[in-house]
């Protein structure tokens, strides 16, 4: 007799899981929101900058991972699955809001008479958020996945469906962008 | 500070307890207004359909009316020819000599 293919036990464990999702089982899918709802709420934050917004695209994410949990096959992870989902709704979220342009660049980002109320380490972070708005979209989704994630590098790999030494190029380069850009306005904060 | 402890501490350390409720409620209530993906398609084929019968018939009914619009003045014209000349036509078919035999 033929002995078919046998997938493994974490494979297995995956379609399963999937399987119950797409036929309704409640108690499976909580299981799965409760495990993924923070991850996914830093990584759509992380990218927007709003919790509000992060959670409504939150909610979109899962229910786009409910309704499609019948097609997942189990040719990558669950979780790498479900952080592509999420990465792709988010970044078309940014293009179709054009939260690029809605964002104020750096560049024009002034210290004002009300930032003076700020403590410095909050301005620091707005400064930096912004920075991170105007990374390259790869770059910016490696930078939030390894720091509001905390994800390792190899997960992200897997994720953004590239090599290990790419993810760190990509991580590499951006947090030396963000160094440069930052560079001069946090001179101007400490003065 | 380092850029990764900055914001790591800008981090979500906790959600929303409501949102699991909140997503089942998004859910039920996509339930409630589904429709099969075919009906979409569906639609999208009858439109092109619909706009594909448009084309044609305003091809049809403009050809026609042109070809229409050319027989009848070839018949109009030829009909008035005919009504002013229709002795001087036939009588050249008969030769004089006939009437006077």
């Amino acid at each position: 007799m033929v002995v078919p293919f046998i997938k493994g036990n974490r494979e297995m464990e995956d379609l399963v899981v999937a399987k119950k999702i797409a036929q309704g089982d409640k108690q499976v899918f909580e299981t799965f929101f409760n495990e993924y709802n923070l991850k996914l709420l830093n990584l759509c934050y992380g990218m927007l900058h709003n919790r509000a917004e992060a959670e409504d695209l939150v909610q979109e994410v899962f229910i786009e991972i409910f309704n499609n949990a019948k097609y997942f096959k189990g040719n990558a992870k669950l979780s790498t699955w479900v952080y592509r989902i999420a990465i792709n709704k988010t970044i078309s979220h940014i293009r179709k809001k054009k939260i690029r342009n809605i964002f104020i660049p750096l560049e024009n980002i002034q210290v004002s008479d009300t930032d003076s109320d700020w403590n410095e380490q909050e301005l620091k972070l707005k400064y930096l958020k912004a920075a991170i708005d105007s990374l390259p979209a790869k770059q910016r989704t490696a930078m939030v996945l390894f720091t509001y994630d905390q994800m390792p590098q190899k997960d992200i790999a897997e994720v953004m469906n590239c090599s290990l030494a790419a993810v760190e190029v990509m991580i590499h380069r951006a947090k030396k962008i963000l160094k440069q850009k930052l560079e001069t306005k946090y001179k101007e904060i400490e003065q | 500070m380092k850029i990764e402890e900055m914001l790591m501490k800008d981090r979500i350390e906790e959600a929303n307890p409501y949102s699991f409720a909140r997503l089942e409620a998004k859910i039920d209530a996509n339930r409630k207004q589904y429709l099969p993906k075919s009906f979409g398609v569906a639609v999208r084929l009858a439109f092109c359909a619909v706009v594909l019968l448009l084309g044609a018939n305003a091809y049809v009914v403009f050809s026609q009316t042109s070809q229409i619009r050319e027989t009848a003045q070839r018949d109009s014209s030829y009909e008035k020819f005919m009504s002013d000349n229709y002795y001087d036509v036939l009588a050249n078919y008969y030769p004089e000599e006939l009437f006077f035999e």
